[in-house]
């Protein structure tokens, strides 16, 4: 009776100021300091200047069957390689510039070259550079790229790996990453620093987050170039971000104190909107959550989440602090729990299929188109 | 007396549904600053589309106009002034939002964050839910492109000639999605639910009317596609996959990104009307 009126003088102060709980949308549980999305790669883009209207692009061309090989941004009158025309199509496309992708452009046809690198001649071009892109979806050459952790703070580590895949061993593989501080980064397979093993295909760097006001992404290109056991030369490269905050609060010392009924969350002092949240997880599955808004002037407070009922089958609670100012991601820290229950059946959960009011299943069977 | 009471009972909740009114709200997807003007977010849509989502203009509808180069949350305070006066000043109930690719990402932001900003309350409130026409919930790889091609790994001279980014081109990217979705957004599996339901149409043609009139343009969504490696089915500019993230399915379509926003090579438009 004493626990029951407990959680429900909980329930209505945080209600009064409005936390929200309740159960989540099943999903893998991510655990502090999450890693970036994995990005793979079969492009390269070459940027080169026009001199008399006239461009030479080399081109390491892996499998050129299937390729898409683009000029971006001009519409040359003539492309070639070794003096041989080839077939391109020219393109105006408007939506493309919703993507901030130039909408002009000229698409080449080059199906019916060899593997191998090639030098593209472009010529009749308008602007004084050209951009041309390339992605070799047929390709075996792919470069894989993932950052951790997404979201850091200024002063930690993050850890950028990367992995050239072919269909054989690759003979030779730099790999840089220019990162958008200026920073240029050699990523290593030599089981040195932040590489784990030396020689095991799996190129790895560090940088330490830097300084930033409020939130800021550091974004990083990462660039592979090198030789097949062919012989051929690859180039490849893929895009990352990782987002940097300097907490302007943070989670005390004393740490937070968990109870059946609540958690409480000691914040440091500070200024301004944070929201803390707290996810609930059992057998590696997010289920419920909780979280609670506050605003400071320059003092701490200890803030105080009511459990759901929902999260006594958790065995571990990952309590996050943002900053509603900067969006910036300022704490996480990761609790262990003793199961007070059974958790809640995840299946039975991620399978209940919402099912679509009448009006709309009968607009999805006039509408809706089947891929053949 | 009891008898009385009942009546009124029983009427009050026969007549409530009966005093609801419906409008709808189109939200644009990203694009230029001009976007911010009402007659350029129009034309985003056609006159044919906003003619058939509103019944011929029989449902009360605002066309929402905001900056196409900002951030979600950015763009999410002008459209909630937009949809605050629509619903207030027209006494709107039962409001339906029509979203196009972006325009889905910054209704989510509304809809995730409803302390964020004091207007959000009402419209989650007087929304009876969400029709998503290819919005990139994770992402989209056409953005990571853009992010590739862009000045910013240039150096000297050349930097000016490629240009950068708008900043709703970098929320795209899908690095910045899976932040937005693991800590500030709802809806994604591992997630706090949205508090309206979301349901979602995507896209995955390409070659829509290549054949008969806009081929130029149908090439460059086609050339946009193969060139990002949007991986999967997709629309020209965004992945089936990251359109399906958010909600309950309603239909896919074989409209590409082009024509998935009018009532031209697939009757869209006619589709989100069956709502009213």
């Amino acid at each position: 009776m004493k626990r029951a009126m407990i959680v429900g003088f909980c329930l209505l102060a945080a209600a009064t100021f409005a936390g929200e709980w309740g159960l989540l949308l099943p999903g893998p549980y991510p655990g502090p300091g999450p890693a970036g999305p994995e990005k793979h790669s079969k492009f390269f883009v070459v940027t080169v200047p026009v001199v008399g209207g006239e461009a030479e692009v080399a081109l390491p061309l892996t499998q050129p069957k299937g390729a898409v090989v683009v000029v971006l941004g001009d519409k040359p009158a003539r492309a070639s390689v070794a003096g041989k025309p080839l077939r391109y199509q020219k393109f105006d496309e408007p939506e493309l510039e919703t993507m901030d992708v130039s909408p002009k452009g000229v698409r080449v046809d080059v199906s019916a070259l060899p593997p191998g690198e090639h030098r593209l001649r472009l010529e009749g071009l308008s602007k004084p550079v050209v951009q041309v892109a390339v992605n070799e979806p047929e390709s075996p050459v792919e470069l894989s790229v993932q950052v951790k952790p997404l979201a850091a703070r200024s002063g930690e580590t993050v850890v950028v790996t990367a992995n050239v895949a072919d269909d054989g061993p690759v003979a030779e593989a730099q790999v840089v990453a220019r990162l958008s501080t200026g920073v240029r980064l050699a990523l290593r397979d030599d089981g040195q620093g932040a590489d784990e093993k030396g020689g095991d295909g799996v190129f790895t760097a560090a940088f330490v987050a830097p300084e930033t006001p409020g939130m800021a992404p550091v974004e990083l290109r990462v660039e592979a170039a090198g030789r097949r056991a062919s012989g051929e030369r690859f180039v490849r490269m893929a895009p990352a971000a990782v987002m940097v905050a300097k907490p302007a609060s943070g989670i005390a010392e004393r740490g937070v104190a968990v109870s059946p009924e609540a958690l409480v969350v000691p914040l440091l002092p500070a200024s301004g909107r944070f929201r803390v949240e707290v996810l609930y997880a059992a057998e590696g599955q997010s289920f419920a959550w909780a979280q609670e808004e506050v605003t400071l002037a320059g003092e701490g407070v200890a803030v105080t989440l009511p459990r759901p009922r929902e999260s006594w089958g958790a065995d571990k609670a990952l309590v996050r602090l943002l900053n509603l100012d900067t969006l910036g991601v300022e704490a996480e820290l990761e609790l262990p729990l003793t199961p007070l229950s059974a958790p809640p059946d995840f299946r039975a959960l991620a399978q209940r299929a919402p099912e679509l009011p009448p009006s709309k299943a009968e607009a999805a069977r006039r509408f809706g188109d089947r891929k053949p | 007396m009891r008898r009385w009471f009942a009546a009124f009972l029983v009427s009050a909740c026969l007549a409530t549904p009966l005093l609801a009114k419906t409008g709808v709200a189109l939200v644009h997807g990203k694009g230029g600053a001009d976007l911010a003007n009402p007659s350029v977010a129009w034309e985003y849509w056609g006159t044919d589309m906003i003619k058939a989502v509103t019944k011929n203009y029989t449902v009360p509808y605002v066309v929402c106009h905001y900056d196409g180069t900002k951030y979600m949350w950015v763009a999410a305070s002008q459209v909630a002034q937009q949809l605050y006066d629509f619903i207030t000043q027209q006494g709107i109930t039962d409001l339906v939002i029509d979203t196009h690719s972006f325009g889905g990402i910054v209704i989510r932001w509304i809809f995730s964050n409803p302390t964020y900003d004091w207007r959000y309350p009402t419209i989650i409130q007087k929304t009876r839910w969400i029709n998503s026409i290819a919005a990139p919930q994770k992402g989209s790889e056409a953005a990571d492109l853009a992010g590739t091609l862009s000045g910013s790994w240039l150096t000297g001279w050349l930097v000016d000639l490629v240009g950068e980014n708008t900043d709703s081109t970098r929320n795209c990217r899908t690095d910045w999605m899976a932040y937005y979705n693991q800590y500030y957004l709802k809806g994604t599996a591992g997630r706090p639910a949205l508090p309206k339901t979301v349901y979602w149409i995507s896209g995955w043609g390409l070659w829509n009317d290549y054949w008969w009139t806009f081929h130029y343009q149908d090439i460059g969504l086609a050339t946009l596609s193969g060139i990002a490696g949007l991986p999967g089915e997709d629309d020209g500019m965004v992945a089936e996959y990251s359109a399906q993230a958010v909600g309950v399915q309603w239909f896919r379509t074989e409209a590409n990104h082009h024509h998935n926003r009018r009532n031209d090579f697939r009757a869209i438009g006619t589709a989100l009307s069956t709502d009213f």
